[in-house]
């Protein structure tokens, strides 16, 4: 039996391992390039989850905002409906109250508040971090709830039919239940931040809702959403005459 | 037995790690492709919620509904003023649409982008039975459109 044993030379042998050394390097980096944007990723998804989430709560409290049931009797009828308070954190953010009854005997009252974490996993050495509370009273039971985790901007600002902001609204004095039944749009800003640093660097931000600008320098990533509602409850428009309507896309250009 | 062991030559290598490192480049254009992906669904978070404003406004003010047509902005927005208030209306959806506002990052990157081709209009329909009225928005040049219509009255 014949057998030819030349192995390799000294350098092929340098060659496959240069070769080696560069593959193992190119996965090492591809997955720490992987793992960052995973996190990123994940971050993103859940700012927009949350956003959408606690959005479209809102918006159904507010179109909701200032409901009083036909057979409802209580004394404070006209005195629960919708309030504000202005700079009610830190001289900077908002507090939102609505009221709506849900029958003729029960009324409900929904207060989002932004509020300081403490001792929180997302906290950390931070002492500044906030979430989005919903407290809800019902009768006799009280829910406050962390409804949106991490959250850096909530303004919101009240309008009336002409456009023009009012700011003393609520069930705090003659003047600020009066202004209850003059809101025609609320504007909502939300800011939420990640729960983790995301960006590799530290970025400067300036975030600019309604006249609050907020400054900040981190790796954390942000985004802000805007609603506007129409309270229908609240400040009606006159009919100037019923119509019925009729399906869409039938006697309309809809969608054509 | 005559055995001949040939193997793979370098060349033969190199030529087969070339084609791998492509194909992994492709892998990694797919994790920034996710990343943009994950950016431009936030986008149409934040729009979906512009159209509504848009919607919601309309359905407040239904005895003016025709007013709030026929409005048209490409990236070039400028408050027009007045008192009426689907002028301030209109004012306003021209803040909120225009990429000046919400966050700067190191005064750039800002939020909702607009490009050329991204039109936003609404159309209102007064006809004899109902007033409907929608929303056509034109975002990433173009390309992405978000229609929302509702009856107004």
């Amino acid at each position: 039996m014949k057998n030819k044993n030349s192995g390799f030379t000294l350098a092929e042998v340098l060659v496959a391992i240069v070769i080696g050394i560069i593959s193992i390097a190119a996965a090492f980096s591809s997955y720490g390039y992987f793992n960052k944007s995973y996190k990123s990723v994940s971050q993103k998804a859940a700012i927009n989850n949350s956003a959408r989430e606690a959005l479209s709560i809102i918006t159904k409290d507010l179109r909701n905002a200032g409901y009083i049931d036909i057979n409802y009797s209580g004394s404070d009828k006209d005195t629960k409906l919708i309030g504000l308070t202005k700079n009610y954190l830190d001289n900077k953010f908002d507090k939102l109250i609505i009221w709506y009854t849900t029958s003729p005997t029960e009324r409900v009252q929904i207060e989002y508040s932004p509020k300081k974490y403490v001792n929180n996993k997302y906290q950390g050495t931070n002492t500044n971090r906030m979430y989005l509370s919903r407290k809800s009273v019902f009768g006799s039971i009280t829910r406050d709830s962390e409804f949106v985790p991490n959250i850096s901007d909530f303004q919101i600002v009240f309008r009336n039919k002409e456009g023009a902001e009012l700011t003393d609204v609520g069930d705090t004095s003659t003047v600020a239940r009066a202004n209850m039944k003059k809101v025609h749009t609320v504007e909502i800003y939300l800011t939420i931040e990640s729960s983790k640093e995301v960006h590799a660097k530290q970025k400067s931000f300036v975030i600019k809702n309604d006249l609050n600008s907020l400054s900040f320098s981190d790796k954390y990533h942000r985004e802000t959403f805007f609603v506007s509602v129409h309270t229908r409850n609240l400040a009606k428009h006159v009919a100037l005459s019923e119509q019925t309507g009729t399906s869409i896309g039938q006697t309309s250009t809809y969608n054509k | 037995m005559v055995k001949s062991n040939r193997g793979i030559s370098l060349i033969e290598s190199l030529v087969c790690i070339v084609i791998i490192g492509i194909g992994f480049i492709a892998i990694m254009q797919l994790s920034a492709f996710t990343i943009n992906s994950m950016d431009r669904a936030t986008e149409k978070n934040k729009l979906n919620y512009l159209s509504e404003m848009v919607m919601e406004d309309m359905i407040g003010d239904p005895d003016n509904a025709s007013k709030y047509g026929s409005f048209s902005e490409t990236c070039g927005y400028a408050n027009k003023g007045g008192s009426n208030l689907y002028d301030k209306m209109k004012d306003k959806w021209r803040n909120k649409l225009s990429e000046k506002n919400y966050i700067k990052v190191n005064n750039k990157d800002k939020k909702p982008s607009c490009k050329t081709g991204d039109t936003k209009k609404t159309f209102v329909n007064v006809g004899t039975n109902n007033t409907t009225g929608r929303v056509n928005f034109l975002t990433g040049t173009g390309k992405r459109k978000k229609y929302l219509g509702v009856v107004v009255k």
